[in-house]
């Protein structure tokens, strides 16, 4: 009996860890490579529920069979992505001041953000449990898990995997990482730090958004979902060292774990648990786990 | 900047004057607003404190707020404690312990370290109002009675609201004056030396963390005590006052206003409550307007808006006057 339920925890903790490492790694890798402190990264996080929802609807009504709906996932958080290179054009003006201003400027788009969120899809939750319902669920030992929670978990360390890949095997990503050692100098060898920028806001955004439309079968799609997210980003990023990407991964593995636990078994203090280990964490290594930039 | 303690105190009396005549000329509404207004200045002069004086950029500073006015809600409900002074005092007590602790684990970082820290500080204290049900009634909130001020009881909110007034200016006043003195003090200076180059500071031996924690600590007393002000002018608590829309409300109004001169973060809350009275009778998409201000501010006008203003009046003067 015990094992099963510790195999749940385990299971549950997995799949906050999943989508919570999404957002992360998103957050992480712009503060990384552009040292900037996206705050408005929870509202692409909320706008990928949103838009994967309003295309979902759109796909059913047109009669399209469920697992069309994967597709409209995948197609929300590409737009989320684009999205994010707008935000990255509209910031471009600002890189030259204090980086208080940066701070500034992605906090009042998150005010805006959330306003416009409310202002298109009104207060009411937006789901789509179709997709859930049409997975079902795995039996493991008597007990059955939802296969969605399953794919998600998978998705999650698919883009781990991909985001490795991406910065230590391809170009733009081993540039990427040189701009983030010297921007100066990467700039006079002949790297167009601008465009490589907005591709790295793009990936950004697009594992945010992504996150969001992932969440969006298992659960409703609300106002302030954003804000929620974000902070359990921070969390998970000051704990894994800002701006690595190994940090997010164990980062939103620890996270994702005691927030597992703690929604089973002291849902009062869950928060609070998670920021001791945030206290902890900060008073034995300031820097996080993993707190060196991409070198 | 520039300013000697006697310019400082001619405003000071000029500004209290002002004020001090104003109710008998406005409608309880505006007397309502301008409180209002001067409660959430010690507030926004609270963050300056950190934001223009330390560099520190603290997104987090709605917990003093809603600390102080929980403090006042949970005194008088728990404890049937009815005297505004007493609140006061507790608010000085318990924000001094706590911004001194959340401070030592803060003040290590700078930039948007300090910025990601402080705010999840709010959120944490935010998460715990709501979730605490059983003692702090969660997203309901505490309903807060009328206090004694200074020993006289009040049955009328009318009158209340009229003595509250010159209640909050007299504090008001009193804050701004000691935060001016201990910003221009060698201790403010050594602040402001600190922001513009911590390590050459460092050579010359202030001890930059100790500071900055001093910084820390005045900064939440002093917004702790401005949302202990608030508590009785709302008459309710809720948690709300620590979440993320209220953070950005203090760095709003003291944008509006101008963070360099240390008047422009009071000046700016006084817009800010005008402005979102306004707004508010027209939408309730209150933060999208507020968004865009402060989206237009920092593209166009990064010394704060009157500041800004000011130097464009200054340059067309000068500009006629060929000087």
């Amino acid at each position: 009996m015990i094992p099963t339920t510790l195999i749940f925890y385990f299971l549950n903790g997995l799949f906050y860890a999943s989508y919570l490492f999404l957002v992360a790694s998103g957050l992480t890798i712009i503060l990384g490579i552009l040292n900037v402190l996206n705050l408005a990264h929870g509202s692409f996080y909320s706008f990928g529920a949103y838009v994967a929802a309003f295309i979902a609807t759109l796909f059913l009504n047109n009669g399209l069979p469920t697992p069309s709906l994967f597709m409209a996932l995948f197609m929300a958080a590409l737009l989320i992505g684009l999205m994010g290179s707008g935000v990255e054009f509209s910031l471009k003006p600002l890189y030259k001041r204090r980086q208080e201003y940066q701070l500034l400027f992605t906090f009042a788009l998150s005010f805006i953000f959330e306003d416009l969120i409310k202002l298109i899809w009104g207060f009411n939750p937006w789901t789509c449990p179709n997709l859930f319902a049409y997975m079902g669920a795995v039996n493991i030992l008597g007990q059955f898990y939802p296969s969605y929670d399953m794919f998600v978990i998978f998705i999650g360390f698919v883009s781990y995997l991909f985001i490795w890949f991406f910065f230590y095997h391809t170009r733009t990503g081993n540039l990427a990482r040189a701009v983030a050692f010297d921007k100066e100098m990467s700039s006079a060898l002949g790297v167009n730090v601008s465009s490589l920028y907005t591709k790295i806001f793009f990936i950004g955004a697009f594992f945010a958004g992504l996150g969001g439309a992932l969440i969006l079968p298992a659960i409703n799609a609300i106002p302030g979902m954003g804000s929620d997210a974000l902070g359990f980003a921070f969390v998970i990023i000051v704990i894994g060292g800002l701006g690595s990407v190994k940090g997010a991964f164990v980062g939103s593995l620890i996270v994702g774990m005691v927030r597992a636990v703690g929604i089973a078994l002291f849902p009062e203090i869950e928060l609070g648990l998670i920021f001791t280990v945030l206290v902890i964490v900060l008073i034995l290594k300031p820097q996080g786990l993993f707190g060196k930039r991409f070198e | 900047m520039g300013m000697n303690i006697k310019t400082f105190s001619l405003y000071l009396l000029v500004c209290g004057i002002i004020f001090a005549i104003a109710p008998f000329f406005i409608s309880s509404y505006y007397v309502y607003l301008i409180a209002l207004g001067m409660v959430y200045g010690i507030w926004a002069l609270s963050w300056n404190v950190l934001f223009n004086y330390t560099g520190l950029l603290s997104f987090g500073h709605a917990l003093w707020f809603a600390l102080g006015a929980y403090v006042v809600g949970l005194t008088q409900e728990r404890l049937m404690i009815m005297s505004m002074e007493c609140y006061l005092g507790l608010t000085l007590v318990v924000s001094f312990i706590l911004s001194l602790a959340v401070g030592y684990l803060c003040v290590r970082y700078t930039q948007i370290y300090f910025a990601l820290l402080t705010q999840g500080f709010s959120m944490l204290f935010y998460a715990m109002l709501v979730k605490f049900y059983s003692f702090t009634h969660g997203t309901d909130g505490i309903s807060v009675k009328v206090p004694a001020l200074l020993g006289m009881q009040f049955t009328n909110v009318e009158s209340f609201l009229r003595a509250y007034y010159y209640y909050i200016l007299l504090i008001f006043l009193l804050c701004a004056t000691i935060l001016w003195i201990m910003m221009n003090s060698p201790f403010g200076k050594s602040l402001q030396f600190i922001r513009d180059n911590s390590l050459r500071a460092r050579f010359i031996g202030i001890p930059i963390i100790k500071y900055r924690l001093w910084s820390f600590v005045i900064a939440g007393v002093f917004g702790a005590i401005s949302g202990a002000l608030f508590a009785p002018l709302n008459r309710q608590v809720c948690p709300e006052l620590t979440y993320w829309s209220s953070n950005g409300n203090v760095v709003f109004m003291t944008l509006l206003g101008g963070f360099s001169v240390f008047a422009g973060s009071a000046i700016g809350a006084i817009i800010f409550v005008f402005l979102q009275n306004i707004a508010l009778t027209l939408t309730i998409y209150w933060q999208l307007i507020a968004g865009i201000v402060i989206v237009v501010i920092v593209y166009l006008f990064p010394k704060g808006l009157t500041v800004s203003i000011k130097d464009m009046v200054v340059g067309m003067y000068k500009k006629v006057h060929g000087r």
